[in-house]
């Protein structure tokens, strides 16, 4: 993703002839020069370390008689080596950095948490249609027809194919 | 040996009215999906398996190969009328596609494309009809040691051919082969990292990871982009081709059929490789390079013909010998070892009704796609107008209530959940999705199979290198890898090239 003003992103208004990929969007890399965060570098090889240190708790046996550890360490030490390799690599094509409009995703995340919390004491209908009317809304930024026409639309097909037509068991009011 | 009998068992499983009616289905739902920019096809395969389950497995599983192949035409239609590559396979369609779009010849372009998957498609089930009993029979001489080999390359390959570094690729995949280990160790009896919880005993679900990383976190990254409605730049008029569209195209075809095929065999090759070659070879081939980038119709012709033989050649590996080659099939395989069938040499045997049935559905559905593509292309304009933000709260909840409907567990539905931030952290940070799901399918398998050559070695690891089937399986993969990058190197610089000139 190009931080260009001009780059166009899947699903924007493309005019006649506006170019989708500009010059900038080819040296995605150059917008990281000089500022590649290290925490960046550090997961890979974090994730493995975390992978083997849990491996070590498990009886790890010998090459003649595994136990239950060692294949857990040997993917950990692949991790880590893997991880350790790619210190030294630019970054990728299309990695991306954190901007203000990723606080997003755990606004989201916690939405659909809070349909999983929900879902079990009042039914699915009511939680999903708050669900719905909170992403079409919220996220979206749809206006209030379009939202309470989605919201409400989607729950109810959801019913007549879920409840009705497959049988499903889900949690529910009617 | 009694060669066609199975092959004719299987049509007759094909034309049963129910698996008919799911082939149409994946076909249309694959194209819709490949038309609408967002959710890709392992998303969507991802958030529909739970919906499988009610359904007959062979049903379940044509219709699972039906989206497949259904998206790859669903992208082209966005590559040529957007500028906008649907999928991956159909980035190449985009640099003559478009242009022919903007001389008006929109109409040729997507119908020469559809042909084109058509014969492509058709011939690969041919190729796959009489290569894949031959593997199967090689197959079956594997000991653990092959498999061990095998199950290694498929995910190697698909890490080093990912779009990703290689490097990257592998961290992926070593923490895909990691969380598969996490349950009951089937060898010792002992619970590895559950922390104590029942639900994580039997490990994670393959499905609710890939519903997770695939499905939720491609719509978490979905949601991230500032999306508006999508706008058509070009007119479409009719989807025709003339004798003279086809005059040109015809060596394109042909060689994009072969081309296609070949390549697809490979693991983590399949339709995106294909393509990019299949473009390339026009390029070189033509009389006159210079009209590439300007409305070549071979440069549409090959490689769609080209993706859509190499994603049918792919199954090859998948069924025969049991190796996902890229993310689509990983899920694919899931989908099978839910229906309690274990893709691989055996499978041909055992199965034989799901193997020839899958196989022969890959006629009917190339022939529904050529049959719905061509007057269907209105319809689908207007479906792209769908915007993301309507889009992704509907793909929320049906994968919500899906994962839930899998075994009434609101566990399930919080994996899905951590894997979604999972697998849009990944995607953040310049991680593969793609080879932490296939290495994790492959995982318990990989373990077993490794544990037992150590066991039949004595414990001497070197003896992978020694045995020869298996040695020349670790040696072909590394070159495979190394070749590829090297290829996909210059592809990237003349690409380049192409693209700065063509700042239309």
């Amino acid at each position: 993703m190009s931080n260009d003003k001009n780059a166009v992103t899947p699903g924007h208004e493309v005019e006649e002839g506006q170019a989708v990929l500009n010059d900038e969007d080819l040296d995605a890399d150059t917008s990281w020069a000089g500022r590649y965060p290290v925490y960046r570098r550090l997961i890979p090889i974090s994730v493995g370390v975390v992978c083997i240190a849990l491996s070590l708790q498990l009886p790890l046996g010998t090459a003649m008689r595994p136990g239950p550890g060692l294949w857990p360490l040997i993917c950990g030490i692949l991790v880590l080596v893997a991880g350790a390799l790619s210190w030294t690599s630019p970054p990728a094509e299309d990695e991306e950095r954190m901007s203000r409009r990723s606080w997003i995703i755990p606004l989201a995340a916690g939405s659909v948490g809070s349909f999983i919390i929900a879902m079990p004491l009042f039914g699915f209908e009511i939680p999903m249609v708050l669900l719905l009317a909170f992403w079409l809304k919220v996220l979206g930024r749809e206006r209030w027809p379009m939202t309470a026409a989605v919201s409400v639309g989607a729950t109810m097909a959801f019913y007549l194919l879920f409840v009705t037509a497959l049988g499903l068991n889900l949690p529910r009011l009617i | 040996m009694d060669y066609f009998a199975p092959i004719i068992d299987g049509f007759a499983t094909v034309l049963e009215w129910e698996n008919l009616l799911f082939c149409l289905l994946g076909a249309l739902l694959g194209m819709v999906v490949g038309v609408l920019p967002g959710l890709g096809p392992v998303a969507t395969m991802s958030v529909l398996l739970p919906l499988t389950y009610g359904i007959e497995p062979v049903a379940a599983v044509i219709m699972l190969a039906g989206i497949y192949y259904g998206t790859q035409y669903g992208g082209t239609i966005t590559s040529v009328l957007l500028r906008l590559p649907g999928e991956a396979t159909s980035v190449v369609t985009v640099l003559d596609g478009y242009q022919m779009a903007r001389q008006g010849r929109a109409g040729s372009a997507l119908g020469i494309a559809a042909i084109g998957s058509f014969i492509g498609g058709t011939t690969a089930v041919l190729g796959l009809t009489f290569l894949a009993p031959l593997v199967a029979s090689v197959a079956l001489k594997f000991g653990p040691p092959e498999f061990a080999a095998l199950a290694l390359a498929g995910i190697f390959m698909v890490a080093g051919l990912s779009s990703g570094s290689p490097i990257r690729g592998l961290v992926a995949a070593g923490l895909g082969l990691w969380l598969a280990t996490v349950g009951m160790d089937p060898f010792s009896g002992i619970e590895r990292f559950t922390g104590g919880n029942l639900e994580l005993s039997d490990g994670i679900d393959f499905v609710t990871i890939a519903m997770g990383v695939f499905g939720l976190g491609e719509i978490f990254h979905m949601i991230e982009q500032r999306a508006a409605g999508s706008a058509i730049a070009v007119k479409v008029s009719n989807v025709r081709v003339t004798a003279h569209d086809w005059a040109q195209s015809k060596w394109a075809i042909l060689r994009g059929t072969v081309l296609g095929f070949v390549i697809g065999l490979i693991p983590g090759g399949g339709a995106t490789l294909s393509s990019l070659l299949s473009y390339s070879t026009e390029k070189q081939v033509a009389k006159d390079p210079s009209r590439f980038g300007r409305g070549a119709i071979e440069g549409v012709a090959g490689p769609e013909t080209a993706n859509n033989a190499g994603a049918t050649a792919a199954f090859i590996p998948l069924l025969t010998l049991g190796l996902p080659a890229n993310a689509v099939l990983a899920v694919l395989y899931g989908a099978l070892l839910i229906q309690g069938v274990t893709p691989g040499p055996k499978m041909i045997e055992d199965h034989p009704e799901m193997f020839w049935g899958v196989i022969n559905s890959m006629w009917v559905g190339n022939l529904f796609l050529l049959l719905l593509a061509l007057p269907l292309v209105g319809v689908f304009v207007r479906i792209l107008r769908l915007r993301s933000s309507i889009l992704a709260p509907i793909a929320v909840a049906v994968a919500m209530l899906g994962v839930y409907s899998l075994g009434n567990s609101l566990f399930d539905m919080w994996i899905v959940l951590a894997f979604g931030v999972v697998g849009w952290l990944m995607r953040k940070y310049g991680f593969e999705p793609g080879p932490l799901v296939l290495a994790f399918v492959l995982g318990s398998l990989l373990e077993d199979a490794v544990l037992r050559s150590l066991l039949i070695f004595d414990g001497d690891a070197t003896q992978f290198f020694l045995r020869p089937i298996s040695g020349s399986i670790i040696i072909v993969t590394l070159a495979v890898i190394v070749l590829a990058n090297i290829f996909k190197r210059v592809q990237a610089r003349n690409a380049a090239r192409v693209l700065t000139k063509e700042k239309v």
